[in-house]
């Protein structure tokens, strides 16, 4: 009963988002032009027509740190609902993972994963 | 005066047989044959110290018989002189650029406007104009008015047919734009692609204060080569320059660094005194209000780039506020010349009017209020731990890179170097003011921030000299130099029948955005034989793509706002 | 049967409210932000569509919504579609979450102004948060515009690195509440007589500096950072289509990220707290309203300091900005887990 509530919000929103990508088709004005839809680029023709190809980015390690880190919140999270029931011996067992956890965080500092990565290759 | 004396090339004329030096009271040239033009460059910049690039043009003679003389105007920065080296050619010159990359730059421009190929040029592209484009618009039998061939009716004509009737019917037939696919082979011409995306940065973007177009080849975010594409606000000055008087040619110069219109007359007026010689004549009013307006208009212009730099790097309100000031200053200049943006108000000879009846007391008053302002903002700015990751570090020039890329104005001095022509090779009331010239230590963007700041601090200093200065002075002082002997000079207000004697110069002001220089050449009579205007902005630019080498493009505004050019002087 | 009912009617005004709070206040955020920048830099703001401007974002609206719909060439029109809905529907769904005041009575019933009041409120909450980024990152995909692709990837980069910064910095008041349903931490919060700010000033920090980012605001505007990216994401997206992207990322997201904050360390509705002593309410004439208004007040305040921040502040680079989470901010929220496990009996 509880996420009754959520769900049918849910479907309002989704009602919502619909309303608002078919708004302007139904009220804005219709004058279609030749180059109106040309993608934007400071006004001047593309140099590549497609910009869905490979794109290098500086944070791919971040992008894999991101996932065990969430993982690892992810087990933390029901530990700090029972921590008080769970008393010295959670405290040890929780030291001991975020120390890990915090090793793990220092050999990737060391590595040098969470400096932003440039391929140092000429082409 | 700055300019090189005939034993500095003693030595030199030994080594190069055919070397001529010639030296006139404005101008000292060496005259050399094209093969060994290059020898002769290269031993000006290594062994005598002609280590800064300031210019490079053609002048187009096509009555003789080997057309187009070509100069190269060099300086030496440790013993403030000037040379300009000559070689004539008929069509053909050694490439400079591994010299001097400023060259590079100097030479695309030649072939755009003269057709000069350049031999050992790594990309001979045209920089103003599209590819395609067949004419060379700078030569002389390039009529003024273009070549009209191509078929570009109006809105109104292509609705209306030709039922437009009157004033309204003009000639359908233009001079050519390019299409889209003149663009196209542009851009594929200007860089060829090595990276993953090739961005265009610009020409209408927020970032690029003005229309610019730079290519970005981004392998990610990083710019992995970049090059600019110039010519959007090309308007052909220096071809205009050579049809009109030397008076009417004064509001073009507005309209070329239109932030600091004051200091681009001021910088036309004092050349064409030098040339005629006068410049001595002019009274010492004229002079002191020169002097104070044209560094109002340097305060002016370092507060639009203040306020465009901190927008560029996200500081939304630092913009407002100086524009509330700048407003000020525009409210000045315009109480004092009738104008806020192209202002036109120097006049070969003096000034226009005399100042208004409190005009002084409304100068003082802002510089009393202004550092008070300016240190606001500075608390805003310079101490802020995002503003010093965002430029300590970045966009670094060294003083040798100030010399291969003819950096001048506040780049230079960012980097180091205490290049200042107000100091170097005093005009108008500068000898009689004190002022000091901050210069940078690492030549890093925060540097060139740094320098402009003091520099807004120095202009008030100067300001405030020029007012005591003015406020001492009789109420009927002249304002307007006479000329010697009418018959010989005619000087008016207006301009008109003042006629140069046969001769050349090249005469330079210091600009906010670097040294602004004209060179004359005269045939005699009421209008130039050709201006070669040497914009500050142009070469300040060209070190652009090899700053952005390796930076991400959050740094490409910071860069280009720290190199501050203005497309209207970079393409006149 | 009445008695559903009844829940469902109570569903539904919950919702309707909830519906005026994302789309009324939501919409009316950007006057407010409007006249806050102006303020601050010295000039009157929106002043003709109606008085002080009041009527502006309806024109706004109404200008947004009869644009021409327009679809760049090369693009996906199905992505580009979806990143709307995506931005949207999470969005607003946080706010499901937001307990704005404490339990009452109407009519006999009691009612709790809260739409779903779970125990794994702050999970749900974390979840929505990180479904923001592929908004972002399809509309950049998906309109196939370089500005949009940069926009979009410098987005995900912020999200990867403040994602796990923002849940280390909420860990903090958890074990201290000792529950994730947000109602039940605003009530332990009452219940020890202690906003949670008192005890965990580096996490509130942290938690600070995760709102701006996740939200997309100066100094972390960087996926739009007009004078780089000419609006980043949203370049080819226009009329509504547009107008929803910083309704969504700057107005919605940034209130509900203030919500939370509130709820987990400001102490949600209670009055103002003196820590260990109890709560001074100068509000107290205003009986059962009170708590409500103080919800809406420290609400405000939270994101009229994001608005300063906004129009003071230049914006930092992409690698300053992962580099500083990674590196500043992830072992602080470690450092400070860790402290509260040992100091959290205490205030038991």
């Amino acid at each position: 009963m509880d996420y009754v509530g959520l769900l049918v919000f849910l479907g309002v929103m989704l009602a919502m988002g619909g309303l608002f990508i078919v708004l302007n088709a139904l009220l804005g004005p219709k004058t279609p032009e030749s180059m109106e839809d040309y993608p934007y680029e400071c006004g001047v023709p593309l140099y590549d027509q497609n910009a869905q190809s490979t794109f290098h980015q500086g944070y791919y390690l971040l992008g894999l740190l991101l996932l065990l880190f969430d993982i690892e919140a992810a087990f933390l999270f029901p530990w700090t609902i029972v921590y008080k029931h769970l008393g010295i011996f959670g405290f040890v067992e929780m030291f001991l993972f975020v120390v890990i956890l915090t090793y793990g965080l220092l050999y990737a500092w060391r590595k040098g994963a969470l400096n932003w990565q440039f391929e140092e290759e000429r082409f | 005066m700055s300019w090189a004396k005939e034993e500095v090339f003693l030595e030199l004329k030994e080594r190069f047989p055919g070397l001529q030096v010639e030296v006139k009271p404005h101008i000292t040239s060496l005259h050399i044959t094209k093969d060994r033009l290059v020898d002769l460059l290269k031993a000006l910049k290594d062994e005598l110290g002609f280590k800064l690039f300031i210019d490079h043009s053609v002048v187009d003679f096509p009555d003789k018989p080997v057309r187009f003389m070509s100069f190269y105007i060099l300086y030496n920065v440790d013993r403030r002189e000037r040379v300009v080296v000559k070689t004539w050619t008929d069509g053909t010159l050694p490439s400079i650029e591994r010299l001097w990359f400023a060259g590079k730059w100097a030479e695309r421009e030649c072939y755009d406007m003269f057709g000069i190929i350049y031999e050992g040029h790594e990309n001979l592209v045209r920089a103003f104009l599209w590819e395609t484009y067949p004419y060379y618009p700078l030569r002389k039998d390039f009529p003024l008015e273009g070549y009209a061939n191509a078929f570009l009716p109006s809105l109104n004509e292509v609705l209306r047919g030709d039922e437009l009737i009157g004033t309204m019917n003009y000639d359908k037939m233009h001079t050519p734009v390019p299409s889209l696919e003149d663009l196209e082979i542009t851009e594929k011409r200007r860089l060829k692609k090595r990276a993953q995306i090739v961005l265009n940065w610009g020409p209408l973007h927020p970032g690029t204060h003005g229309t610019m177009w730079f290519l970005f080849d981004l392998e990610g975010e990083r710019v992995f080569q970049c090059d600019v594409i110039l010519g959007q606000l090309h308007r052909g000055v220096e071809k205009l320059a050579e049809n009109e008087m030397y008076n009417q040619f004064l509001v073009y110069t507005d309209r070329m660094d239109y932030i600091s219109a004051l200091c681009s007359n001021q910088a036309w007026v004092v050349a064409v005194e030098r040339i005629l010689g006068i410049e001595d004549l002019v009274p010492e009013k004229a002079k002191y209000i020169r002097t104070m307006m044209s560094e109002l208009q340097r305060i002016n212009s370092h507060l639009l780039w203040l306020g465009t730099y901190a927008l560029d790097l996200g500081a939304l309100t630092i913009f407002l506020y100086t524009f509330k000031e700048r407003e000020k200053l525009m409210d000045i200049i315009e109480g004092i010349t009738g104008a806020r943006l192209t202002i036109a108000y120097p006049r070969v000879g003096g000034v226009r009017m005399d100042l208004p009846e409190g005009a002084l007391e409304v100068i003082k008053a802002f510089i009393k209020r202004f550092p008070k302002e300016l240190k606001d903002w500075e608390d805003i700015l310079t101490r802020n731990r995002i503003w010093l990751r965002r430029n300590i570090d970045v966009g670094i020039i060294s003083k040798e890179d100030v010399y291969f890329y003819g950096l001048t104005g506040p780049v230079a001095r960012g980097s180091g170097i205490p290049y200042d022509i107000r100091k170097l090779e005093p005009y108008d009331a500068y000898p009689y003011v004190e002022f000091d010239v901050p210069v940078g230590e690492r030549g890093d963007v925060y540097d060139r921030y740094l320098v402009r700041l003091e520099e807004m601090r120095q202009s008030l200093r100067v300001i405030e000299q020029c007012v005591k200065a003015l406020e001492n002075m009789p109420k009927g002082a002249p304002y307007f130099a006479e000329s010697p002997d009418p018959k010989k000079l005619k000087l008016s207000l207006d301009g008109i029948g003042l006629k140069v004697p046969e001769g050349e110069i090249y005469s330079s002001g210091e600009n906010p955005r670097g040294e602004l220089g004209f060179y004359i050449y005269s045939t005699g009579g009421v209008k130039p034989y050709r201006v070669k205007i040497r914009p500050g902005s142009l070469y300040n630019l060209c070190i652009y793509p090899k700053l952005m080498q390796d930076r991400v493009i959050a740094d490409a505004v910071t860069i280009l706002a720290s190199l501050d050019p203005v497309v209207g002087e970079i393409d006149r | 049967m009445y008695v559903l009912l009844t829940n469902l009617l109570t569903i539904v005004v919950k919702i309707l409210v909830i519906l005026a709070i994302v789309l009324g206040i939501g919409a009316y955020l950007t006057l407010v932000e409007r006249k806050v920048a102006a303020h601050i830099q010295r000039r009157p703001g929106p002043m003709v569509v109606g008085w002080h401007g009041l009527l502006q974002p309806i024109a706004d609206g109404i200008k947004l919504i009869t644009k021409e719909d327009l679809f760049p060439r090369y693009g996906n029109k199905f992505l580009y579609n979806l990143a709307i809905i995506v931005a949207l529907v999470p969005a607003a769904l946080v706010f499901a979450l937001v307990p704005f005041g404490p339990e009452f009575e109407l009519f006999g019933m009691k009612i709790k102004p809260i739409l779903t009041d779970v125990n794994v409120g702050l999970l749900l909450f974390f979840a929505f948060g990180s479904l923001a980024v592929y908004a972002i990152a399809l509309a950049g995909w998906a309109s196939n515009s370089k500005y949009a692709l940069i926009g979009s990837m410098r987005k995900a980069g912020i999200i990867v690195s403040y994602e796990v910064v923002i849940t280390f910095a909420a860990m903090g008041p958890l074990i201290l509440a000792q529950s994730l349903s947000t109602y039940q931490i605003v009530q332990n919060q009452i219940d020890q007589r202690l906003w949670y700010v008192w005890l965990q000033p580096i996490a509130f920090v942290v938690y600070m500096f995760a709102l701006l980012a996740e939200s997309g605001r100066i100094p972390f505007d960087i996926q739009e950072a007009e004078a780089e990216l000419v609006t980043g994401f949203t370049v080819e997206y226009g009329g509504m289509k547009f107008g929803l992207f910083p309704l969504v990322e700057w107005y919605i997201e940034t209130l509900s990220l203030c919500a939370i904050g509130v709820v987990l360390f400001l102490g949600g509705w209670s009055p103002i707290n003196i820590p260990l002593v109890g709560f001074f309410d100068p509000l107290f004439f205003l009986g059962p309203l009170s708590p409500f208004l103080w919800f809406i007040l420290k609400v405000s305040l939270l994101f009229l300091f994001v608005l300063w921040l906004h129009w003071t502040l230049p914006r930092y680079r992409i690698d300053q900005i992962t580099s500083t989470a990674w590196k500043v901010m992830l072992p602080l929220t470690l450092i400070n887990l860790v402290l509260t496990a040992v100091f959290a009996p205490l205030v038991w």
